[in-house]
């Protein structure tokens, strides 16, 4: 006769569940805070991070940052995007805390016009679709890749802006700039992302 | 702007307003005057506004599951923990 063992119960079935047991020092709860979220927060920290193990130190310091502070999440908000802006605020930490390597300027990647301002060169509507290359595995990798290539004050304003969706004002604030140079960052960021994807979107 | 003189330049300078509806209406009509009739900033538009959504695409968690963190990663931060706020040991 088969028989059959009961599973142990899950004791963090809903979040409610987690953040009591993380309130009440559980270490079972801070492991499975652990295991569960550090892949998602870790891309977010590689996101900003280029260099692995800069990401991987800024993730461990958002964890840090949110067992000392647990004590104090009301569930205002879901846990998945309370620790998402503890890990965008120590990315942030780290980038201004490291060493800076000097930036690549990003002229070449913008367009250039000639002296009666009209395009020097010609724009080709790109070939591949905007829905085929959505769900392409591949070009969304080599979009990240080539966020990835943009200078790092370029890079920092595109994520906070495009990707964590903060306001221009936020963003100023978070990265001490006025609210003009964040528009005027974006700008030259989302069009120096355009020029790196040109040759992989103009030739299908 | 310079409603009376507008170049390919000025319009390149103004698409993220212009995507946003953020411009004054009249400026916003100058801007779709000149899309219309010249390909090249029509296209520099299109392609500019599908780097906006590829970029968000390319960055979503949802559509781009992460892979797990490094085993290491996942032990130094729960070791980090056991010892306490002020005793922090590097990652590596």
């Amino acid at each position: 006769m088969e028989s059959f063992q009961r599973p142990l119960a899950d004791p963090f079935v809903t979040e409610a569940e987690l953040v009591q047991g993380l309130q009440s020092g559980d270490p079972a709860a801070f492991e499975r805070l652990v295991r569960d979220y550090s892949g998602r927060l870790l891309a977010v920290a590689r996101r900003f991070l280029t260099q692995e193990q800069d990401a991987q130190d800024a993730l461990q310091d958002a964890f840090l940052s949110a067992f000392r502070s647990i004590s104090r999440f009301e569930g205002n908000s879901q846990l998945s995007t309370w620790l998402h802006r503890i890990v965008v605020n120590a990315s942030l930490m780290k980038l201004r805390t490291r060493r800076r390597k000097p930036e690549k300027p990003i002229d070449d990647l913008l367009p250039q016009f000639s002296g009666n301002g009209h395009r020097d060169g010609h724009e080709p509507a790109w070939a591949v679709t905007i829905d085929t290359a959505v769900n392409d595995r591949e070009i969304r990798e080599l979009v990240r890749t080539k966020i990835a290539e943009l200078p790092e004050s370029y890079r920092t304003v595109l994520l906070l802006r495009d990707i964590e969706q903060m306001s221009t004002e936020e963003t100023a604030e978070v990265l001490e700039l006025t609210p003009g140079a964040v528009k005027t960052r974006l700008h030259r960021a989302r069009q120096a992302l355009k020029t790196l994807l040109d040759p992989h979107m103009q030739g299908a | 702007m310079n409603h009376a003189k507008l170049s390919c330049k000025e319009i390149y300078e103004y698409l993220a307003e212009f995507l946003d509806h953020a411009l004054p209406a009249n400026q916003q009509d100058v801007m779709e005057t000149h899309l219309e009739h010249c390909p090249c900033c029509k296209h520099y538009l299109d392609n500019y506004r599908e780097t906006l959504i590829l970029g968000k695409a390319a960055c979503c968690n949802k559509m781009n599951p992460p892979p797990p963190a490094p085993d290491a990663l996942i032990n130094a931060i729960l070791e980090a923990r056991k010892q306490g706020p002020d005793e922090i040991p590097p990652t590596e």
